[in-house]
């Protein structure tokens, strides 16, 4: 056995310094054709003749032949090679290219593709991150800065959630507005409420639920709304009940809000875990919030825990609660958490209501990716699968393009620049998916 | 290892829950030494406290037995992690942080009586296409403190046996387990027969044997029903027939590494799932000697097919280690097997029963277990007090091992002295 080299963290695929190759991602059981497109001199020469190797990567058995299915192409033009190929299954591909050249076979070109069922393709790989702070609550800088530092690393949106704070994430939100980016800042907040440590996110809710009881008397109709809510919870302590009977409460008024609820960290340990372990399965299994905070930031030890606990739960009731995984972030330059935890949504739109519509369908993974740790992604096979095809084949292409636009937000944000400026750099999402995924025009 | 572990020593770390225990704080430095006053110690219950500064944690009162010794009595309500805080009566009123912090783990009766082995069941040495010699590999595993290891050479047992042979009079509470991997005809999937009395490939080595194998595996295919149209039922059916013939000389049959990628992968998915589901194997590699992502789809696929499938499918965590030194794999990924001996039948016992927790620990990453909540939980807290202080006795009679297997003189006194006496260790820290 040996190592695979491009699955190692930050390993962009070297083909794609060399290849331009689209599109990447097809439609099962549609005649597409595929343009590979030499960035260097010299590798596809007109009028040679290319071998095509197709190997689906998990339908067959090894076998110790390397293939089952052979092209054989003409090269018309100079640097371009496109052929046309029906991809039956729903899987990675591997296409190994090899010049012919008095019938020896010469490698040039290896990468992956991937072809997807109708529902699938039918939607958009974003990365985000739900969960984060700015210096408005803990964190460390402006939530503007916040901001540009996620579009830097890539991210196609990413909520502010302070504690106790809704404001700042508009003020994020707003202050980009003008510019028309492709770059999604969610509104958001922790939810905090009174006598509550279980930690809760209102993600893209379009009002705070903070606020409901940061007066006088707001707390006190708070506190008394939640005595008031009778639940047929009888295992835990009182003290446990009246703190389950809150998590009810908020995860009602993020829904009145049309905001995605998530149970964060359960075993995050600052000095003993953040919630006891008999209150977190209940919380799980109530089913009262919309998603799991599977990985955090937190230790691998802390998020292993909460993974095993999780696939326990997963395994009694026989369904698996929506998950998430989010950096908790609490500042972007020099420190841990930031970009180690993150989700792929596969979401119709890159926009706030299909994002949430798609977490409660479970079309989402968590990815854990420590520096110098190498990645892991967690949900279903399925998506598991495919998350790590776009991980080393479509995010390194997205994220550069991404890079130049986050550093003129920031410069933008501190008076460095002009609007204009930053529209040179911009990234244009639309044609980017048009571009990889087949059938663009179509979409 | 933990920090704490070095200066200080906390025994038992295992205690039954609801009883009274004894436990004893040593220090070891002298600069850490217990002065002629008041001590006490907080008692955290991990996972049932929540992330306030421990207010109202139990608070008993510690015995000073000698300047290097305290000791307090305290019965542990629940199955779970318990930290240990040390303070001066001083500390305590200024509500100071406390001296050092131990951990303890409290377990419920039937996990209590089972000790934590750490092995591995798949293995390799020059018997197939491993690097060293099969007593080599087997001292290696002993320096990284393995309990067992099975040496599973590819259609051959002898190496197993070979390794076993050459320590066997020694004594030693490293259990080299017998086994191989076995390879049939036109079958591409991997099966490890770990612990069986007896080889299993040994009948495909003669012609007679193959076309009896192939004869029989034809019967049990012609009579499989209700399989997906992408099972292919000859291989189905072989697996079927070689797990079962590893029961037979009773060895445990392990379902290994589907989703290693030599080309592509080694095993289709349908295939796994529905091999995985049948119950023919004892047990499922659910990590096995492979890059990290290709473990992490497994992880993925294993929870999918249990949820899909409704049955329980024991697991075990391997290396395949193809070399011991210097080379990818070996202890990357193990198994912690909770049984009630080390003893080959004891381990098939536990993994059967679902006593095994999967540990992942490839070079410079951090400990990740797969398993249930409830040994996952147990098996952190031993991978960070328990297997470090007992590793550390490990290596040196690993090293010696090696020493013995070279004939080098004095080598069989030298180990005599420094045996790891694994009941001793388990009664200082487990009762």
């Amino acid at each position: 056995m040996y190592i695979i080299l491009k699955y190692e963290r930050g390993e962009m695929d070297r083909e794609m310094f060399k290849f331009d190759i689209y599109p990447k991602i097809v439609k099962i059981d549609s005649s597409v054709i595929i343009s590979v497109v030499s960035l260097e001199e010299g590798v596809f020469l007109k009028d040679s003749h290319y071998k095509i190797q197709i190997t689906p990567l998990i339908s067959r058995i090894d076998d110790g032949q390397i293939s089952d299915r052979y092209l054989k192409v003409k090269c018309f033009e100079e640097k371009l090679i496109q052929f046309e190929y029906n991809f039956l299954v729903e899987q990675e591909y591997i296409v190994r290219m090899c010049k012919i050249e008095n019938s020896h076979e010469i490698e040039c070109a290896k990468f992956s593709l991937y072809a997807l069922e109708d529902d699938l393709y039918h939607r958009l790989p974003l990365k985000g991150d739900f969960h984060s702070h700015s210096c408005e609550s803990d964190g460390k800088e402006r939530p503007e800065i916040v901001a540009s530092r996620y579009r830097e690393r890539g991210y196609d949106f990413f909520a502010l959630t302070d504690h106790e704070k809704y404001y700042p994430s508009l003020n994020a939100k707003s202050f980009y507005e003008p510019l028309g980016l492709d770059f999604l800042i969610v509104p958001g907040e922790e939810v905090h409420s009174p006598n509550n440590h279980v930690h809760i996110i209102n993600f893209g809710g379009h009002a705070s639920v903070n606020e409901l009881f940061q007066s006088k008397e707001g707390r006190d109709t708070t506190i008394s709304e939640i005595c008031e809510l009778k639940d047929s919870f009888s295992h835990a302590t009182l003290a446990d009940e009246y703190v389950y009977n809150s998590c009810q409460w908020v995860c009602k008024h993020i829904a009145e809000v049309n905001g995605l609820s998530i149970f964060c960290h359960p075993f995050w340990q600052p000095y003993a875990v953040n919630v006891q372990s008999g209150l977190t399965q209940e919380l799980i299994r109530s089913g009262m919030f919309d998603a799991f905070e599977l990985v955090g930031g937190q230790t691998a030890s802390e998020n292993s825990r909460q993974i095993a606990l999780y696939n326990d739960i997963r395994e009694q009731m026989g369904y698996s609660m929506p998950i998430v995984g989010s950096s908790d972030s609490h500042g972007t330059v020099n420190i841990a958490w930031f970009d180690y935890f993150k989700s792929l949504v596969f979401s119709k739109k890159n926009e706030v209501n299909e994002i949430i519509e798609s977490v409660k369908n479970g079309y989402c993974v968590a990815i854990e990716s420590y520096p110098d740790e190498q990645v892991r992604v967690y949900g279903s096979f399925r998506l598991v699968n495919y998350g790590y095809f776009l991980l080393n084949n479509w995010f390194p292409l997205h994220d550069f393009l991404c890079l130049e636009e986050g550093k003129s937000m920031r410069e933008y944000y501190l008076g460095q620049s002009k609007r204009s400026d930053v529209e040179k750099v911009k990234f244009d999402y639309n044609r980017f998916v048009n571009k990889y995924f087949s059938e663009g025009d179509q979409r | 290892m933990n920090k704490a572990l070095l200066s200080f020593d906390l025994y038992p770390k295992v205690v039954p829950i609801k009883e009274a225990v004894v436990v004893v704080i040593e220090v070891l430095d002298e600069k850490y030494a217990f002065k002629d006053m008041e001590y006490f110690v907080k008692v955290v219950a991990v996972s049932e406290r929540i992330n306030e500064e421990f207010n109202g944690d139990t608070t008993v009162e510690a015995k000073v037995i000698s300047s290097t010794k305290l000791s307090f009595k305290f019965s542990f309500p629940k199955e779970e992690e318990y930290f240990i805080r040390v303070y001066t009566r001083d500390m305590l009123m200024r509500g100071n942080r406390g001296l050092f912090q131990m951990s303890l783990y409290a377990l419920k009766e039937d996990l209590y009586k089972r000790i934590p082995l750490k092995g591995d069941f798949h293995s390799h040495s020059t018997g197939s296409d491993g690097r060293e010699s099969p007593e080599i590999v087997a001292s290696r595993y002993r320096e990284k403190g393995f309990d067992f290891f099975a040496l599973t050479d590819h259609g051959a047992y002898e190496p197993s046996e070979k390794a076993y042979n050459a320590f066997r009079e020694l004594n030693l509470d490293f259990n080299i387990v017998k086994g191989e991997e076995v390879h049939s005809y036109d079958n591409n999937v991997h099966i490890v027969n770990f612990g069986g009395k007896k080889s299993v490939h040994q009948q495909f080595r003669t012609k007679e044997g193959t076309d009896s194998f192939l004869k029989e595996v034809r019967e049990i295919e012609s009579s499989l029903k209700n399989l997906s149209e992408e099972v292919d039922t000859f291989i189905y059916a072989s697996c079927q027939w070689i797990a079962t013939e590893i029961r037979k000389v009773e060895g445990l049959a392990i379902f290994c590494h589907p989703f290693w990628e030599p080309n592509s992968r080694n095993v289709p998915v349908e295939q796994s799932i529905s091999m995985l589901n049948s119950g023919m194997f004892d047990a499922f590699e659910i990590l096995g000697g492979q890059p990290v992502h290709t473990n992490n789809k497994q992880v993925a696929l294993y929870y999918d097919a249990k949820i899909r499938g409704k049955n329980e499918i024991p697991i075990v965590g391997n290396s395949d280690s193809h070399g011991t030194i210097d080379i990818h794999w070996f202890d990357y990924t193990k198994t912690i097997v909770f049984a009630s001996k080390n003893r080959t039948e004891d381990i098939i016992e536990a993994v059967k029963g679902n006593y095994s927790v999967a540990v992942e620990t490839p070079l410079n990453e951090q400990i990740r277990a797969y398993g249930s909540y409830r040994l996952v939980n147990y098996a952190h807290f031993l991978m960070n007090h328990w297997f470090p202080i007992h590793d550390a006795l490990c290596v040196e009679e690993g090293r010696l091992m090696k020493e013995v297997y070279l004939s080098r003189e004095g080598a069989r006194e030298r180990i005599e002295m420094c045996k790891v006496d694994l009941n001793a260790l388990i009664e200082k820290y487990f009762r």
